[in-house]
């Protein structure tokens, strides 16, 4: 076990997996010699050389194109798309090609490519770079959507992708690249994909998050138990495509409250799915509406607003506040 | 608190919660035994206390 940081974990399971299975390529942007714009890519090219870990022209749509065309000819491509904010250049690409592959060619074939990119706000980024269009990904039937919350789950989220024989879309949250160490083993394993996890146990309301929010969650959960002696149970989607509908269920039927809350917007994220899934499994169950905890619609802030702009752990406990009360 | 099988829309909670009565100690004779709020106010008048 080492103590590593979340990129170091992502790193890591790259290195293994590259080192597993040859068919295994890493392209994009400054991923080679540079190492990455967040060294997640620091050493691979040296390592593997650069027939397997290389860069690219700078065309997102070229890159997630290349990562179509190299994966139904066998290889199991991981496409750096550098900031999520530049996905719009290669949406056809990842939406209108590579999700469809396996369903338009009947079986024949399949798209195994992970997307890795950063996103995700607190770290002053300039525009375009740190906005949550995971959203837009989530409605797009053919691919999976992942979002680790930790070093732990991204190392073991990043290996189930790579060899899941779907496209997955992997992001990575700027603000948790470095900002913890946890406990990682050295060897591969695998956290699975579509899972939820309950990072804190609760009985009185749960709140539904991913990403950065989840410990904005955890934050708000513990301040809210010391102060108000009410216990919220917080789970990590883990993966947004698709949702783990049943441990969100299983936590509502014991809480009978619950609130969702992400960093994207209030009409995107997939806040409103998670209410909507609550609706038609568990209303018999809840006590009170659930409640949504987002930033205002309105396009990613400036830097220097955008703490005013993302939830607060005041802000979710204000919406617990008023959970428990309705 | 309330008993986990407990079956009742929010609306029926809520009213149960405003008439201060513990839903789980109502019979509910909606389907799948859910609580109704006809239960609820049949509860408040003293007309059914079996606990199920």
């Amino acid at each position: 076990m080492a103590q590593l940081t979340m990129i170091q974990a992502i790193s890591n399971a790259m290195d293994l997996e590259l080192g597993r299975d040859e068919k295994v390529l890493l392209f994009g942007e400054d991923v080679g010699q540079s190492g990455g714009v967040f060294r997640a890519t620091d050493g691979l090219q040296k390592k593997y050389g650069v027939e397997r870990v290389f860069d690219t022209p700078l065309a997102e749509s070229g890159i997630a194109g290349l990562a179509t065309g190299l994966s139904i000819q066998g290889f199991r491509p991981i496409a750096e798309i550098q900031f999520f904010g530049f996905v719009f250049e290669a949406m056809d690409e990842i939406a209108g090609q590579a999700a469809r592959m396996r369903y338009r060619s009947g079986g024949r074939y399949s798209c195994p490519i992970v997307y890795r990119a950063p996103f995700g706000g607190g770290v002053k980024t300039p525009e375009l770079h740190a906005d949550s269009l995971e959203g837009v990904l989530a409605q797009m039937p053919g691919i999976k959507v992942v979002v680790p919350s930790n070093p732990y789950d991204a190392k073991g989220l990043l290996i189930s992708a790579i060899r899941d024989d779907d496209p997955v879309f992997f992001l990575e949250h700027m603000k948790l690249y470095r900002s913890f160490r946890q406990e990682v083993p050295e060897e591969a394993y695998t956290v699975p994909l579509g899972q939820a996890k309950v990072v804190r146990e609760g009985k009185d309301v749960t709140i539904i998050s991913y990403g950065a929010m989840v410990h904005t969650a955890e934050k708000a959960a513990e301040e809210w138990a010391k102060t108000r002696g009410i216990s919220a149970e917080v789970i990590d989607l883990r993966t947004i495509r698709p949702i783990d509908i049943e441990t969100i269920v299983a936590s509502v039927k014991k809480t009978h409250r619950a609130v969702v809350l992400q960093e994207a917007q209030r009409t995107a994220g997939i806040a409103a799915e998670v209410v909507a899934q609550i609706n038609e499994q568990a209303i018999f169950y809840l006590e009170a509406p659930v409640l949504r905890i987002a930033p205002p619609d309105t396009i990613y802030p400036f830097a220097m607003i955008e703490d005013e702009w993302l939830p607060t752990p005041k802000r979710v406990m204000s919406a617990l506040e008023k959970v428990m009360s309705l | 608190s309330v008993a986990h099988d407990v079956l009742a829309t929010p609306g029926v909670r809520k009213f149960a919660r405003e008439q201060h009565v513990d839903i789980s100690q109502i019979h509910g004779t909606g389907a799948h035994g859910k609580v109704t709020k006809e239960d609820v106010a049949t509860f408040v008048q003293g007309g059914d206390h079996v606990v199920v």
